[in-house]
């Protein structure tokens, strides 16, 4: 990645093990498989020692399909990690077990299950022609998945390590409340806040599409329509001078397309995601996979252009923006090359009614809600300065 | 003598050389002098020698002063530029007739050439009227003959087509007669079509109405049962929504009860048991500061029968707190049972409204209920998602639930659960995540400093 090689050499020790191994260390052969360590106690200053090189303020974006985490060092550099939100169990035995720790496979034993998670498991669901299990649905703690909550706390501990200092702040990303469909984020919230607070940190919720608007929208005052696309959900921020006064969320997202990619074709959700990662453009399909990832990708533009529509007609909140603004599109949905311009071919169809003045795609679209988390929780002032 | 006239020629050399200019041809020409006379050097020379001798022989030859010799070359001159005159006249009238006879030549050239092409010309002409003359009689002659021929072909075609006329005459009658023969037939083979199609549309007509009939009866009949299924279904739903209700406040009090109960006993064993320690640290406490021997061994005696007896106590509460945790555990177990029971209601329930759904789809098309089909089928897909959600989400819902009431409640709900998750204990090689990307400086100063300086802040 050539963000990579513009990283200069950062003596970092975020996300070491416990047994103090390098996080950039090749995955080719993995230690012996350690015991979670027990979660420091709340307020704890365990390996603050470790870490002087970071600044207190972390930036967490919690989504169905990815987690990630951002960080400063004392530098300015921002460093941010990634983990793919799935796993699949397999049946555990040592041979397994050898095998997994050979390819340098990550993997979780829970409740007698082997459980493989991030990228391998996709493979692995592809390989046997099986789902992958999702800790998270909708943007939101699965409530189907009984062995979401030690994976997803397992990850996150991963992600972040250990706070730099007493009273670090962690912001979180926490999806609005879905405009259509039946369904509020209390609980998801309070999960998330808890699992932060057992880690030692003070964590505070900010809404994904906030984060957006943070990351993405500085030149402009913080002023204007910040859009996550996520894989459970579309999360919409109307922000005028970094406030949001406005925030939904519409339901379809990338797991949308996926589900109904396997629908049209027959095959596993898994296979379809695949398939969708891989996809060359959206607007020159070249098979039939393709053709079929294209129309759904366009009716979820469509649906989505036309709830915030609707939203906006309907809702007597409306900020009245002096001048025309800018909306950003952000999250691993928008990736996809031609998203943008399909946006914009969908968006002339519809009657805006706010004045727009350019429609675009964040430089660093996957990224963007858990850097503009970390610059919420950098600018909080109850946050400890270095 | 001969010396003195050389001097003198060569003096008047000089002064022409000295007087004259050489000029080009092509500047002359320049200047409009198309024809220009030439006197040759040497002719020069000759025509002063000739005045010099001239005006010698008239004064004789004495030459005595300078004023003489002036006047003697004055003379000269003018004698030289008089008999030049004299000579270009001569001369010009020469060239003149020179020119004039040169043109003359060429003009009777040009004529007699002229005559010549004439000469020629009037015999060509000659010859060619011969040709012509030739030529016309030729074609007389061959026209006559043409004309001749002429006449004897149309004397054999006017024969020739009288023998034709008959023969197409009678072609025409055969080909008549076999046309007519022809068309009656197809005449008798269309009213036969006729006939028939006339019988095949009544056999058609009646059949069609037959069908027509059939179809209006089973549309009919589906209607009917889909209203029946869907009363059905109706019911069924109220049944299962108080089955629900009851079994939801059924599990409620019996959970809130157990829970009270057992967290409150909890409470009370505890209580008891930090008391009788608490009774321990005092009892060791007043053993250690006994002044007295005896008092302190009896002091301990009793101390250790105290803390035998609450060691035994101790031991009995705990195993009564074991019991009341796996009663706990037990009603814990209970309540998965139960919404495991509330899901498998809800997969029956969905199950039948799917049979319902794909009832009302499979509904002939053209029914005049499609709008109400559609509409229903809307209104149990909503109806099945929202029952589907709400019993899989168990305590997130917004009504008649327990937990998400408030958010106290749900944090609270949030504490146990990750109580119960911190407990797990998992063995795992996960010792690194993936970095995916870094910033250059900068980026996130930036941004709060535009932040701070809108809030007018630091």
């Amino acid at each position: 990645m050539a963000n990579e090689e513009k990283r200069p050499d950062v003596t970092i020790d975020f996300g070491r093990n416990p047994a103090g191994q390098d996080a950039a260390a090749p995955a080719a052969a993995p230690a012996a498989p350690a015991p979670v360590p027990a979660a420091p106690k709340a307020g704890g200053s365990q390996g603050m020692a470790s870490q002087v090189n970071l600044k207190p303020g972390k930036g967490l974006d919690i989504g169905t399909a990815n987690l990630l985490s951002a960080v400063r060092d004392v530098d300015e550099n921002v460093i941010v990690k990634q983990q793919r939100n799935a796993f699949i169990d397999i049946e555990q035995n040592d041979f397994t077990r050898n095998m997994l720790t050979k390819m340098g496979v990550q993997y979780v034993v829970l409740n007698n299950k082997m459980i493989v998670i991030g990228d391998p498991a996709f493979d692995l669901a592809n390989i046997y022609n099986r789902e992958t299990r999702r800790p998270m649905k909708h943007g939101m703690i699965s409530p189907d998945e009984s062995d979401a909550l030690p994976i997803e706390k397992l990850l996150i501990e991963r992600l972040l390590g250990q706070p730099v200092c007493k009273g670090e702040h962690v912001y979180f990303s926490v999806p609005a409340e879905p405009i259509d469909f039946d369904m509020n984020v209390v609980y998801h919230e309070n999960i998330f806040k808890g699992l932060l607070e057992k880690l030692g940190y003070v964590s505070k919720p900010i809404p994904e599409g906030l984060c957006v608007v943070l990351s993405e929208l500085a030149e402009d005052d913080f002023t204007g329509i910040g859009i996550s696309c996520g894989g459970g959900m579309f999360n919409v921020a109307v922000a005028y001078k970094a406030t949001a006064p406005l925030r939904f969320a519409t339901s379809r997202g990338g797991d949308w397309v996926d589900r109904n990619v396997a629908m049209a074709l027959g095959i596993k959700a898994s296979r379809a995601t695949y398939l969708k990662e891989k996809a060359q453009d959206l607007r020159a399909p070249k098979s039939r996979e393709e053709q079929a990832v294209d129309i759904y990708y366009r009716e979820l533009i469509r649906y989505t252009l036309t709830q915030i529509k609707d939203r906006f007609e309907k809702g007597s909140d409306m900020p009245n923006f002096p001048d025309p603004i800018d909306i950003v599109f952000a999250g691993g949905t928008s990736l996809i090359t031609g998203f943008i311009e399909v946006v914009k071919e969908e968006f002339e169809k519809i009657q805006f009614p706010i004045p727009v003045k350019n429609i675009r795609r964040a430089e660093e679209a996957l990224t963007s809600v858990c850097r503009g988390a970390l610059v919420a929780a950098a600018a909080d002032d109850d946050n400890p300065e270095e | 003598m001969k010396e003195t006239n050389d001097a003198a020629l060569s003096d008047v050399r000089q002064a022409i050389e000295r007087g004259t200019a050489k000029v080009s041809l092509r500047d002359l020409e320049k200047k409009g002098y198309r024809q220009v006379k030439v006197l040759k050097a040497g002719d020069i020379d000759k025509l002063v020698h000739q005045a010099v001798l001239s005006v010698l022989a008239k004064r004789g030859h004495k030459l005595v002063d300078e004023s003489e010799r002036e006047k003697f070359e004055q003379e000269a001159k003018a004698e030289y530029q008089k008999l030049l005159k004299a000579r270009n006249t001569a001369q010009g009238d020469n060239t003149e007739l020179s020119s004039k006879l040169q043109s003359y030549k060429e003009k009777a050239k040009e004529i007699a050439k002229e005559r010549d092409e004439l000469k020629e010309k009037v015999g060509k002409q000659r010859d060619k009227l011969l040709d012509l003359e030739t030529r016309r009689q030729e074609a007389e002659a061959r026209a006559l003959q043409f004309e001749k021929q002429a006449k004897d072909e149309r004397h054999r075609s006017e024969k020739a087509n009288d023998g034709l006329k008959d023969e197409r005459e009678k072609l025409e009658a055969e080909i008549e007669r076999k046309l007519e023969k022809e068309r009656r037939r197809l005449r008798d083979e269309k009213e036969e079509l006729q006939s028939l199609q006339n019988q095949g549309a009544k056999e058609f007509k009646a059949e069609r109405t037959a069908l027509e009939d059939k179809v209006e009866r089973s549309r009919e009949d589906a209607d009917r049962r889909v209203k029946e299924a869907e009363e059905k279904a109706k019911e069924r739903i109220r049944e299962l929504k108080a089955e629900k209700a009851e079994l939801e406040d059924e599990k409620k009090a019996m959970y809130e009860k157990n829970m009270a109960g057992q967290q409150k006993l909890v409470q009370t064993y505890e209580r008891q048991i930090a008391d009788l320690r608490r009774e321990k640290e005092d009892a060791v406490r007043d053993a250690a500061n006994s002044e007295d021997l005896a008092d302190a061994q009896a002091s301990v005696a009793r101390a250790k029968a105290q803390h035998a007896a609450l060691t035994t106590q101790v031991k009995t509460l705990e195993k009564e707190k074991a019991d009341a945790e796996t009663e706990v555990e037990r009603l814990r177990a209970e309540l998965a049972e139960e919404r495991l029971g509330a899901k498998a209601g809800n997969v029956k329930m969905e199950q039948m409204l799917a049979g319902l759904a794909e009832m009302i789809q499979s509904r002939p098309a053209q029914a005049d209920t499609s709008a109400l089909g559609g509409d229903l089928e809307k209104m149990f897909d909503k109806f099945s998602n929202s029952m589907s959600e709400r019993l899989s989400r168990r305590m997130v819902d917004d009504k008649g639930e327990v937990i998400d009431a408030d958010q106290a409640a749900a944090a609270a709900l949030t504490g146990m659960m990750l109580d119960e998750a911190a407990g797990k204990q998992m063995e795992t090689n996960l010792e690194k995540v993936e970095v995916v990307g870094t910033k250059t400086k900068g980026d996130v100063k930036s941004k709060l400093a535009r932040l701070r300086s809108l809030k007018g802040g630091k």
